[in-house]
């Protein structure tokens, strides 16, 4: 019987060290932290390479507690490649502390879990597919994505405007992960037609939203018992996850 | 230590501009770096963030010189609390490859401050070591914000600029 593994998905922290330090002492008391992108906050009078160093520390403290995996968002962007496109490089660096980073994979209790990089423009989405290809080659269970921007739909909605992912129901179809989980919409799930979860055929996606305050609005997930429980200052809400059943499974 | 120079005297030839009570000098976020000014007489009141900052008041103070050094958007607000009296320095960069001693001297005002910014994070490292979260950290942080060059960062998305 594989452990149970409890994790805890947060996004669009922004740079606020409280909601930092939030993360930092909850995650000795998780199996996976899972921070779906936009650490840093392009708005802030912090020096982006400031920001850097800072977060890099806290990614740094988190690994040292628990298996942390992070993707980049379109706020962590830091430069641009050959091709013209926007990239984010700093993550990277993130790697010798023992974060799981935009491109790798980590095996955990039977689910493999695969951080994949904001896009630009057909180079960077070009590496973003190889990553998922080579992930795929070595899948023989569960896969979760920790994928920033949500696709069209609940997950994705403002309150007026969807900001989703037009290439992710593509690889949604194409790869079949159990889950992925996201951020980038911060009012997704506090606005009419919007949601924190949504299944989408055979995969599971959650967005946690973005609140004010110390506390980052998140949710836990037990994969074992295939659980979710999503909390924010204002509302909460928990679900049972029907994932398909595997391949060869009885 | 050298005594600081008088920047003062140095600048004497320099263009002066009068500000009104209440003017503005540089707007926090404008992106002009064209001037670095010397205060010569009066106060400046300085606001970042919506946050108002300690007063400029010592003749022979530079200001501006941050977002005209760094070529960042100017930081905070710099405002006349009087009527005040600052010399204005045109390209910057090209004015201090001149006078070196106005760049030792602005160095040394820079160092100063570097200095004191220092001394108080080095004691809240001291103080705070064993907390759990960002004070606990300020030690490692401090190191590694000193030994990072800096990095020329073009922030924001193309494909979605305006989430």
């Amino acid at each position: 019987m594989l452990p149970a593994v409890r994790a805890l998905l947060v996004a669009d922290l922004h740079y606020d060290l409280r909601k930092l330090d939030w993360v930092l002492a909850e995650a000795a008391d998780v199996d996976l932290l899972v921070v779906a992108g936009d650490l840093l906050d392009i708005g802030s009078s912090v020096p982006l390479d400031a920001q850097i160093t800072v977060v890099l520390e806290y990614l740094g403290r988190f690994a040292e507690r628990t298996t942390t995996i992070a993707c980049s968002g379109n706020h962590d962007l830091d430069h641009r490649t050959d091709a013209g496109e926007k990239a984010t490089r700093w993550l990277a660096e993130a790697r010798e502390r023992g974060v799981v980073v935009d491109g790798d994979s980590v095996e955990i209790a039977g689910w493999l879990v695969t951080a994949c990089a904001w896009w630009e423009g057909p180079e960077t989405l070009q590496l973003l597919e190889a990553d998922l290809d080579r992930a795929a080659a070595g899948r023989d269970g569960r896969w979760l994505w920790v994928w920033h921007g949500p696709p069209d739909g609940p997950l994705s909605w403002t309150g007026s405007k969807h900001y989703g992912d037009p290439e992710l129901p593509r690889l949604l179809e194409q790869h079949h992960p159990d889950l992925v989980l996201c951020g980038h919409v911060h009012q997704a799930p506090f606005v009419d037609g919007g949601a924190w979860a949504e299944r989408r055929d055979g995969t599971w996606l959650f967005n946690s939203g973005h609140q004010l305050g110390r506390v980052p609005s998140h949710t836990f997930l037990d994969l074992d018992e295939r659980t979710a429980r999503w909390w924010s200052f204002e509302q909460e809400g928990s679900m049972t996850l029907d994932l398909h059943p595997l391949a060869g499974a009885q | 230590v050298p005594p600081p120079l008088d920047v003062l005297a140095l600048t004497a030839d320099m263009p002066e501009r009068r500000l009104e009570p209440g003017e503005v000098l540089y707007r926090e976020g404008d992106v002009d770096h064209a001037t670095v000014a010397v205060l010569h007489a009066g106060v400046l009141g300085v606001e970042a963030g919506g946050t108002p900052l300690p007063d400029v008041s010592a003749p022979g103070a530079f200001v501006g010189e941050i977002g005209a050094l760094l070529d960042q958007p100017r930081s905070a607000t710099i405002f006349a609390r009087g009527a005040a009296t600052v010399r204005v320095i045109g390209d910057p960069a090209a004015f201090f490859a001149t006078h070196p001693e106005l760049a030792l001297e602005l160095a040394r005002q820079l160092a100063g401050r570097l200095h004191r910014l220092t001394a108080y994070l080095a004691d809240v490292r001291a103080q705070y070591a064993d907390e759990d979260g960002h004070l606990g950290m300020v030690d490692a942080v401090l190191g590694r914000l000193a030994a990072r060059p800096p990095l020329d960062i073009e922030p924001g998305s193309d494909r979605s600029p305006d989430y």
